[in-house]
């Protein structure tokens, strides 16, 4: 198992894009998008009904370093004073299957 | 008698299948219907839509050919798209700050596709003749407003507002300077656009052949334009809902406006362009409409201090309902009565 820090975050749809671009330039292994989502937060009931994509939101998972995490939050929080959404982070642990693992290793040499 | 006129053709738009859809979306957002048009179902035939009236257009291109006055009513679409931004901008200020006065009077300048189909179907049903060209016409207006909205948020943007500025800590930091290749490709190519104009074009290059083949999707117009508005109906009374903030100002302002910009589009048809009346109908509707699709979603991302809470409402919930009710059947009124001078 390994020690790692999960960044979930929830924001307008119209920005995901350039969220996905930041992840991939910050070089986290991987990330889960689920689009189209509905609920209620600060800005009040977002439906996911509008044509235009500006009352939609999409979740974004990613699990990575902490190093990783901590220059996503900084990039959330430039884009959070204008768009809306949040961001958290915790803890979790990564578990690794072995044999992946291990052809991983061979691999990398 | 002009008023009667009015009267009679506002009676007949009114009770047309397609409208008296848009009110039952509205009637089931007022009942708490579960009434529901699944986005992708609504994307499809909102795609459906443009992709047809974009071929319909080419292949009238293919016909008719074109001339020197479908180039001056072109290049109105576009001055058109240009100026309306401007003073719809000066308006808006007098109520809101510089973002979403730039951002509203974006969608003002760009254009609504589905109110033009509309605008459309009212010429066939009344049997007058209308240009293909009048297509080209509608994705010229699309794009230009996007640009002049983020032009004058960067020319009168100077300070942070207050808002900002406790945000930023009272500190003071440039705000974000806006991505003008992401801008410029949101505006030329946007989904929209590239759909319009492509269908344009295969329509005129395949000329009859392409037509004959095209004829049976064309056929379901009526019936997806009525689906496409029942939709519109849902969404444009729920986005009513979250109307908040200067409402009269807002309703007021998506009223008039909207008769202004007809005013001028009526007077330039006449007294500049000399345009049939299905012409003049099509680009006082563009003149007139607002659009609540493209220009929101480009505005949100070049312009993230605009609320677009403001920007969809106005251009869907007020301006939209009260072309396609009263504006279509009222431009056309006065547009007829002063062809008869």
């Amino acid at each position: 198992m390994l020690p790692r820090k999960k960044v979930e975050i929830v924001v307008e749809s119209l920005k995901v894009n350039r969220i996905i671009f930041e992840l991939e330039e910050i070089g986290v292994p991987g990330f889960t998008i689920v689009g189209n989502i509905s609920g209620k937060g600060a800005n009040g009931v977002l439906d996911h009904n509008c044509k235009a994509k500006v009352f939609e939101n999409t979740y974004i998972f990613t699990v990575c370093t902490i190093e990783q995490a901590d220059k996503i939050v900084d990039y959330m929080q430039g884009v959070l004073q204008y768009f809306s959404g949040t961001c958290f982070v915790s803890d979790v642990n990564l578990f690794e299957c072995p044999i992946k693992t291990a052809k991983n290793e061979i691999k990398n040499g | 008698m002009i008023l009667l006129v009015d009267f009679n053709l506002i009676t007949q738009n009114f009770f047309s299948p397609p409208i008296l859809f848009f009110f039952l979306g509205m009637l089931s957002v007022a009942v708490k219907s579960d009434l529901h048009i699944p986005n992708d179902v609504a994307k499809f035939f909102s795609l459906y839509l443009l992709m047809d009236i974009g071929f319909k257009g080419g292949h009238e291109l293919y016909h008719n050919g074109f001339s020197m006055q479908i180039a001056g009513l072109l290049a109105a679409c576009m001055i058109m798209a240009c100026v309306t931004p401007f003073y719809c901008y000066f308006i808006l200020r007098k109520k809101f700050d510089v973002a979403n006065s730039a951002a509203m009077a974006a969608t003002f300048g760009s254009v609504s596709a589905v109110t033009f189909i509309t605008a459309q179907d009212f010429l066939r049903s009344i049997n007058v003749a209308q240009g293909g060209y009048m297509v080209a016409g509608m994705a010229l207006m699309e794009s230009p407003a996007i640009i002049i909205g983020v032009m004058l948020f960067q020319l009168f943007n100077r300070e942070m507002n207050p808002a900002e500025l406790a945000l930023a800590g009272n500190k003071k930091i440039n705000p974000p300077k806006p991505n003008w290749g992401h801008i410029l490709k949101d505006a030329f190519f946007n989904g929209s656009v590239m759909l319009l104009v492509g269908s344009l074009v295969i329509g005129l290059v395949t000329g009859n052949s392409g037509w004959k083949a095209f004829m049976p999707f064309d056929a379901i117009f009526k019936g997806i334009l009525a689906f496409y508005l029942l939709d519109n109906g849902i969404v444009a009374a729920q986005r009513l809902k979250s109307l908040k903030g200067s409402v009269t100002f807002l309703i007021g302002f998506g009223t008039l406006m909207p008769l202004f910009n007809a005013t001028l589009g009526i007077l330039i048809c006449k007294f500049i362009l000399g345009a049939s009346i299905g012409d003049s109908l099509l680009f006082t509707i563009l003149c007139a409409s607002a659009s609540y699709i493209a220009v929101p979603a480009a505005m949100r991302l070049a312009i993230p201090q605009a609320n677009p809470a403001f920007t969809v409402p106005v251009a869907l919930s007020i301006v939209f309902p009260f072309n396609i009710i009263i504006g279509i059947p009222l431009y056309y009124g006065i547009i007829e009565w002063l062809h008869k001078m």
